[in-house]
């Protein structure tokens, strides 16, 4: 076990939110196999230096930039993806995919393009950049591997994945970023005109830190990190539970177009199933949590996600079952602590729900609007399949596409 | 009940600005608009324990420097998530030089 024996255990949702805002708390990023591929990255930074950082990541997740990315790359991404689907039926005609793969591939690509490098948006460097990611997460996820010389291996992968990425994404991406920055310099574009990219922020050196080149590739890789999984496995969990609900209940059919109740399955679909498993941090001093538990000076406290998203006080009746028009007090968010919380909270908790109320601009949520659109339902005889790994997340869900037809003549991007 | 506090002057305040003060305990995020207009909102933001003061005005939107939840100063209204809960407005008033705001009971 990763954690000491003396580690206390949180049970509740009040006790677990005041382990991710109080500053009695840190996280312990000091693992030092991990630091070629993580120094200098957003999530290492505390305090003010934390605030001045993401103060700067903000405006990638602003509205203006969630509109642009959704026009210009996920939609049209979306679209050509499903008509180059509609070209290849299998031989009895039906339209089949694999969900976790389909997703992953858009979401990598989307990834890729948030981060300014554009590579990412042809199928080889979306491959490419997906090969990457995989073996940058296992990278940081080295810390649970016991084996030495499994580890080793996994951190020289890393490693290799960290210098291709700098090679053949960041570098071109920054080159064109700056040729662009030059554009608008010379006067023949304008500064409204620049894509909302990570790169661009970094060319345009809007933060000091990222003038260094280990900090700049190392905040590239972390949103890469942060950009795929998150929404490849909300869009496949969602769907799962959506169809059930709808097989329970046929006429909230109905509800689909309406993109509130989509943010609603989304929250919902969040609250059951996190993105991460458990959440530890290291006490500065000896404090009590509101349930009455305690933790020492210098010792680690932890949770689960799902623990504290499924506490009866908090959720109710029926609390592990999905229910999106559940009753939430007010001063609790619907996804629980799903997106973490204090100063360190996902940056993608406005990329996955977009703007208040409307959730225009929720990426994942124009990728399932435009699978139900095509007719997405589950392959009847064949079941998703988990990982054989503590995520728990899907590894394979088949399914079917029943109306690629309105899709077929559509150009590709 | 009316409990005016003045917390700041007049000419301390710039146009276009957000100023940290406080009313008898209470952190108030003064706003003064790009057009001289003044609100008062408290200086925490709903959403996490940080100050609004630090953050940027545009128009009559105050945006959080830490998430990037943005609010309604006139209202309190949220705009922008992560925030999903209003943050507590104040009246404020301008006596001479004075800026008061009216905390009312507290």
């Amino acid at each position: 076990m990763y954690l000491p024996d003396d580690a206390v255990r949180l049970e509740t949702y009040g006790d677990m939110v005041e382990l991710l805002r109080s500053p009695t708390f840190y996280l312990d990023t000091g693992y030092e196999a991990t630091q070629p591929f993580t120094k200098g990255a957003l999530f290492q930074l505390d305090g003010k230096e934390h605030v001045a950082r993401r103060r700067v990541l903000n405006k990638l997740a602003q509205p203006a930039a969630l509109g642009w990315h959704r026009d210009e790359v996920l939609v049209p991404l979306v679209r050509s993806t499903l008509a180059e689907m509609s070209k290849h039926p299998d031989d009895d005609g039906v339209y089949r995919a694999d969900l976790p793969q389909l997703v992953r591939t858009l979401f990598t690509s989307f990834a890729g393009a948030l981060i300014g490098a554009e590579r990412a948006l042809t199928p080889e460097g979306s491959r490419q950049l997906f090969h990457i990611f995989e073996r940058n997460e296992a990278g940081f996820r080295v810390k649970f591997v016991y084996d030495e010389a499994e580890r080793r291996r996994i951190i020289d992968e890393a490693l290799a994945a960290r210098a291709e990425f700098e090679r053949d994404f960041f570098e071109p991406g920054l080159q064109q970023a700056r040729e662009r920055l030059a554009q608008v310099e010379a006067g023949e574009l304008a500064e409204s005109d620049l894509p909302p990219t990570l790169i661009g922020l970094i060319a345009s050196v809007a933060h000091p830190d990222y003038a260094d080149r280990t900090t700049a590739v190392n905040e590239c890789l972390m949103l890469l990190l942060g950009a795929v999984d998150t929404s490849s496995n909300l869009i496949v969990q969602e769907l799962d539970l959506l169809w059930d609900w709808l097989e329970l209940y046929p006429d909230e059919r109905s509800r689909l177009p309406d993109r509130r109740f989509l943010l609603k399955v989304s929250q919902e679909t969040l609250r059951l199933h996190s993105a991460f498993e458990t959440m530890t941090r290291w006490a500065k001093e000896d404090f009590t949590f509101p349930s009455g538990k305690t933790v020492k000076a210098g010792r680690p406290a932890y949770g689960t996600y799902i623990g504290a998203n499924s506490d009866p006080a908090v959720w109710g009746e029926g609390l592990l079952s999905f229910n999106p028009d559940r009753e939430i007090p007010q001063a609790v968010p619907h996804y629980g602590t799903s997106f973490g919380g204090g100063i360190r909270q996902c940056l993608g908790l406005r990329i996955v729900l977009g703007e208040k109320d409307t959730a225009e601009g929720a990426s994942h949520l124009d990728v399932l609007r435009l699978f139900l659109e095509a007719g997405i339902r589950p392959d009847p005889e064949r079941p998703m399949e988990l990982r054989p790994d503590e995520t728990g997340h899907p590894q394979s869900y088949p399914v079917v596409f029943t109306n690629l037809a309105p899709f077929a003549s559509l150009v590709e991007v | 009940m009316s409990n005016q506090v003045a917390v700041a002057r007049v000419p301390e305040v710039p146009p276009g600005s957000l100023t940290a003060c406080e009313a008898a305990g209470q952190p108030i995020c003064l706003v003064r608009t790009d057009d001289g207009e003044f609100f008062a909102i408290e200086d925490r933001c709903s959403h996490e324990a940080i100050e609004l003061s630090g953050g940027d005005l545009d128009g009559r939107t105050v945006e959080c420097p830490l998430h990037g939840s943005r609010f309604d100063v006139a209202t309190g209204e949220v705009l922008d998530l992560p925030a999903w809960l209003p943050v507590k407005t104040f009246p404020v008033a301008v006596a001479g030089d004075d800026v008061l705001v009216d905390i009312g009971d507290g």
